[in-house]
């Protein structure tokens, strides 16, 4: 070994810098150097193809009615990675795809409602459109309908009437502003919601009208293929404190008792879905064609031992040496196992250990020197001990019996804002190889 | 306490892109204080400041201000911002919650929230996409201090009450017999040895420990050349000896193996057969005895 020159020490900075700006937390499409195509390692680390489950039941649909499906998985699992990949895959089979940004149109801290649902999503396909092309006579009269409609209700769209937009009727409209804000203006969207809570069937057919006509609009090409529609980030909408549960309650409701108003005739939808969901109502999945969950990855068998899955381990590591040279940071290959194993898995939080390596391995006296087992042994503890804090002593006995049985059963209903958290803070996992099963992850087991 | 995660610190402001929450639970005013001056040091010597609402100032109010127009490239700048100890507390944290997404839009560099005892559970749970992204997380309490000085404590007894070894004795795990013989033998003589092998990774007090140890013995053989964990304890102690630790390295050979590039100009003692190792203990004993004179 020799001692490196200060030049080279600089360098390596340098380069850990780099590695760091390429272990940045956010979805990466297909045609991206990071991605890593889970779907096709060995052994199926993650069970079936997610985005082959989707766009089978898709490219299988013989109706022109179309398609209504969930999609649904743990915070930080790589969703929106997936779904950008369905995007590129159906688009390259022929299908018009717009995939629109949930967090984007919708609070992600409030009841969501069909309602505002619909006029959000209506906004996000009419910018969407806008930004494909120019605004064609057919486009404006798209979205005049739905102005039209809103102007016939209560709901006030002077403060959404400025800005560059289309020419509704001698007046100017932005559905950009629309879909801000109701996902930002609490008063706007209440007001939006009570002006069509009544009027939800009248609503929906407008929607339907609306989308017909986008349908035609950009399916010209080839008409025979219905349009997909992917509304992203909805998984994501939860309540924090008093609210909690009355958002929980209502995404149940817009997900079972409106599952008809989500269905867009001539279209394949699909719809990102809170995992909670199934523990709420396990009846809701029967409302779709079909509902995908994305696991985790495998990275223990289903077994009294959890032996490490040695091709999920592999698949792992090859998904971070997307990202760079990972093997420099650590003295031996094992070490990166005990990295993985501690994540359970979990993508992000994988990824975030492997940032704090880069960063211990920055801050050394020499950051060429990779770190060792004692140096990646604590890391990993201070991991554990941060993780673990999700957890408090009355969700110990919960914890322990899905450890034990695999299973995620609540004890009773009043488990479930707690369970949602557990889940939400990725201390409970689910995992599939043949059928799905739950477990809980490597820091929550520290705290049994 | 904060010597242990200031490293973790300075990584996080100094690596990374966009804005990383740095989360501190810290019970005294005067560990918060210091953590902030000596953030503001740090600062201060990359001609950069620690931005904080003024006093009185709503921290949302605040935040709402640091953030820039939309489309604009926001600056990398170090922000510090204190969560109210009661009553505000979870109001704070659930609308930092659900601001997330703008402030990483609109913001850029390290964002430390610091709270009270308890904060890292709370936001664990009542702010979960907050906790999710987080960059950083510790815990100054005393508890937190306490639990760590334990185990640490305990470690390093035999070296925290003596204060100072002859012999700092390194070896593989493979090569325990070898070092165990040699330790008796040289502790029969009086000298104080302080064993170290890989089944324990370098750490920086052994350093220190260095720094009141008298010589260092390496027992050289192919397990030890490539332990990648000796090789690392060897490359450190190689530096470190430059400085203050000369002319006290001892090389042994106890099985045949090639000499690691950090000593190779050194002179060994081959202990590689019983024979040897009665030929040249004297020599190995003279040359401790003598430096203990």
């Amino acid at each position: 070994m020799t001692v490196a020159k200060p030049a080279n020490l600089k360098k390596r900075q340098q380069v850990l810098k780099e590695l760091t700006k390429a272990l940045k937390d956010e979805p990466v499409g297909p045609d991206d150097e990071r991605y890593y195509p889970f779907h096709e390692a060995p052994g199926e680390p993650r069970g079936i193809d997610p985005v082959h489950a989707l766009s089978a039941a898709i490219e299988l649909d013989a109706s022109d009615k179309g398609s209504c499906q969930l999609f649904s998985g743990f915070r930080g699992s790589g969703k929106s990675t997936e779904l950008l990949r369905l995007k590129a895959e159906l688009t390259e089979s022929g299908y018009e795809v717009i995939l629109v940004e949930g967090a984007r149109i919708v609070n992600l801290h409030q009841v969501l409602e069909p309602a505002d649902l619909l006029v959000s999503v209506a906004a996000g396909v009419g910018m969407a459109l806008q930004a494909n092309g120019n605004d064609s006579p057919a486009k404006q009269g798209l979205v005049g309908r739905l102005v039209s409609f809103l102007q016939n209700t209560n709901v006030n769209l002077n403060q959404v009437s400025m800005g560059a937009s289309v020419d509704v009727a001698g007046a100017k409209f932005d559905l950009g502003k629309l879909a801000f804000e109701i996902a930002t203006n609490p008063t706007f969207k209440s007001q939006v919601q009570n002006a069509l809570r009544n009027r939800l069937r009248e609503l929906v057919d407008q929607f339907q009208s609306f989308m017909a006509q986008a349908r035609q609009l950009i399916t010209k090409k080839d008409p025979s293929r219905l349009p997909v529609l992917i509304v992203d980030d909805l998984e994501k909408i939860r309540g924090t404190g008093p609210e909690q549960d009355l958002i929980q309650k209502g995404m149940e409701e817009l997900f079972w008792q409106f599952a008809w108003a989500l269905r867009i005739p001539g279209w394949h939808v699909i719809w990102t879905a809170p995992p909670y969901l199934q523990l709420l109502n396990s009846n809701v999945t029967n409302e779709y064609n079909a509902s995908v969950v994305l696991p985790m990855v495998r990275v223990w068998e289903n077994d009294k031992d959890r032996t490490p899955d040695p091709q999920s381990i592999a698949a792992l590591k090859a998904c971070l040496h997307q990202r760079g040279d990972i093997d420099s940071l650590v003295f031996k290959d094992e070490l990166l196992d005990r990295l993985i194993l501690a994540s359970s898995g979990h993508l992000r939080d994988l990824i975030v250990l492997v940032r704090d390596v880069v960063k211990k391995q920055y801050m050394q006296k020499d950051p060429t020197v990779p770190l060792n087992e004692n140096q990646i042994d604590r890391l990993v503890g201070e991991y554990v001990n941060t993780a673990k804090r999700a957890v408090y002593d009355d969700d110990v006995e919960w914890l322990r019996s899905i450890a034990e049985k695999r299973e995620l059963i609540l004890p009773n209903q009043d488990m479930l804002p707690r369970a949602s958290k557990l889940i939400d803070t990725a201390m409970v996992m689910t995992y599939r190889n043949g059928s799905t099963w739950f477990d809980v992850s490597y820091p929550a087991r520290q705290r049994l | 306490m904060l010597d242990d995660v200031w490293n973790d610190i300075v990584a996080t402001l100094e690596l990374g892109s966009g804005l990383r929450f740095a989360f501190v639970e810290v019970e005294s005013s005067d560990v918060r204080t210091k953590l902030r001056q000596r953030l503001q040091r740090y600062l201060k010597k990359q001609c950069k400041s620690l931005r904080s609402p003024s006093a009185g100032q709503d921290p949302l109010d605040w935040l709402s201000h640091e953030q820039t127009a939309p489309g604009g490239d926001p600056p990398e700048e170090t922000r510090w911002l204190v969560v109210p100890r009661r009553g505000n507390e979870r109001f704070l944290l659930h609308r930092l919650n659900e601001g997330r997404d703008n402030l990483r839009r609109h913001l850029s560099g390290v964002l430390f929230l610091v709270g009270s005892r308890g904060i890292l559970q709370r936001l664990a749970n009542d702010a979960p996409d907050l906790w999710s992204v987080r960059e950083l997380a510790f815990d100054l309490t005393e508890a937190r201090q306490e639990s760590m000085a334990k185990p640490a404590k305990k470690k390093f007894d035999g070296a925290e009450t003596k204060n100072e070894y002859d012999v700092f004795l390194s070896y593989s795990r493979y090569d325990a017999t070898d070092a165990r013989n040699l330790k008796e033998r040289l502790e029969k003589e009086g000298l104080r040895v302080f064993e170290a092998s890989d089944l324990f990774g370098f750490e920086i007090y052994k350093l220190e420990l260095l720094a009141r140890t008298g010589y260092f013995i390496c027992l050289l053989s192919p397990s030890y050349t490539y332990s990648k964990s000796l090789a690392q304890d060897l490359h450190w102690i190689h530096l470190y000896k430059r400085a203050v630790f000369p002319n006290r390295f001892i090389p042994i050979m106890v099985r045949t193996t090639t000499m690691p590039s950090e000593i190779r100009h050194l002179a060994w003692l081959d202990f590689r057969t019983e024979k040897q190792v009665e030929a040249n203990y004297p020599r190995l004993l003279q040359i401790l005895k003598s430096a203990a004179a």
